[in-house]
């Protein structure tokens, strides 16, 4: 029996090797942006004694490992689609991952911001006026602005809400495809 | 004799992801509608126009001192923003057709792609218009969407060859 009878035509192989040659463009992007963030943070964060570790120092600590995971996901992704595996439960699966731990890093982000934050005190400069001279009643002029900027999902909360989206929606799709995965599976066990 | 009918697992599937993407829509509307409607709420609040604006974290006092260059960043931002929801919109109909790993789709994730990359070089680009000074690494903000898009892009390219992988292996059988 002649060996190429089983090989896939030359069509399919060339398109196997063009999603190779992306798979590889794509883990080389992964990894210089990894490879960047690293350098960036060791370059710029400022590594202190473990004594004057504060909350917002280890909330940004733990994003910087979420966002080192995430990256890795990505290259693994990536090595899935080099081996061909573009609609396999494996690769929608680490899809799914990916957009939890995007939602994860959002979840921390979120907490560093609080975290950044000092509450206000009841004791602000008008405050204490008032209390000094009774007979006066203090007047408040709200000036309000508008702020403008892309991708910018805050509803006046000074918090990003865009992350989140992206991260809920990358997990949604991610359960459609599956479930479209799902459907073809039970389609060819029918035919 | 009428007894109710079993659905099939694939008809249970569709359903779900029908639901779902009827979710979505709503959750669009909210993220990409609701912004509006908080500015307009806010114009209506203080029945006045707004006493200045901060676009891309510089405010101007009134809106005739934002740069020209600026003005039309906010433009195209705008025509962005409206096209990115139709692509979403046309997305979510598909799927609810029950269309998922059709060509028509990767279609769509690529213009996905194209736009988040855009929204990303747009916000760099503002930013520089705004400030007066260029960073090759803004922000996280634009830097991870010009990244991400790149990579939905690269996605959608290596998903539209399997798509056409599949269906020559269809025809093939």
């Amino acid at each position: 029996m002649n060996a190429s009878e089983n090989s896939p035509p030359a069509d399919s192989q060339s398109r196997l090797q063009r999603i190779k040659v992306v798979s590889r463009i794509g883990q080389a992007l992964v990894l210089a942006v990894l490879v960047f963030n690293l350098g960036f943070s060791l370059m710029f964060s400022h590594w202190s004694s473990a004594s004057q570790w504060t909350l917002r120092g280890g909330l940004m600590l733990a994003f910087n490992a979420v966002l080192l995971v995430w990256f890795w996901q990505w290259f693994q992704l990536f090595g899935q689609y080099g081996r061909g595996q573009i609609f396999d439960a494996p690769t929608i699966r680490r899809l799914k991952f990916l957009g939890a731990l995007w939602i994860v890093g959002w979840l921390l982000v979120t907490a560093e911001h609080f975290a950044a934050t000092p509450a206000t005190t009841a004791s602000t400069p008008l405050a204490t006026s008032t209390l000094a001279n009774p007979g006066t009643h203090p007047v408040s002029v709200v000036k309000h602005s508008v702020h403008f900027g892309f991708f910018s999902f805050d509803f006046g909360t000074g918090l990003d809400f865009g992350g989140l989206f992206a991260g809920a929606v990358i997990v949604i799709v991610a359960w459609i495809m599956d479930e479209g995965r799902k459907i073809k599976e039970e389609q060819e066990l029918t035919v | 004799m009428n007894t109710p009918k079993k659905q099939t697992p694939t008809a249970v599937s569709l359903e779900r992801i029908r639901k779902i993407s009827r979710t979505l829509k709503l959750l669009l509307g909210f993220f990409f509608i609701a912004p509006m409607l908080m500015v307009g709420l806010a114009f209506c609040q203080a029945k006045a126009w707004p006493q200045g604006c901060t676009i891309s974290g510089v405010h101007y006092a009134t809106f005739s001192e934002v740069p020209a260059a600026l003005r039309v960043m906010l433009a195209l931002g705008l025509v962005w923003y409206v096209w990115t929801l139709v692509t979403c919109w046309q997305l979510l109909n598909l799927y609810g057709r029950g269309e998922i790993f059709s060509r028509a789709n990767v279609r769509l994730y690529q213009r996905l792609g194209h736009l988040i990359f855009a929204g990303g070089l747009l916000q760099m680009v503002a930013q520089a218009a705004a400030t007066g000074q260029f960073r090759l690494w803004p922000d996280t903000g634009s830097g991870s969407w010009i990244i991400g898009g790149l990579f939905v892009v690269m996605i959608a390219a290596i998903m539209e060859e399997g798509c056409k992988l599949r269906e020559e292996q269809e025809l093939t059988v």
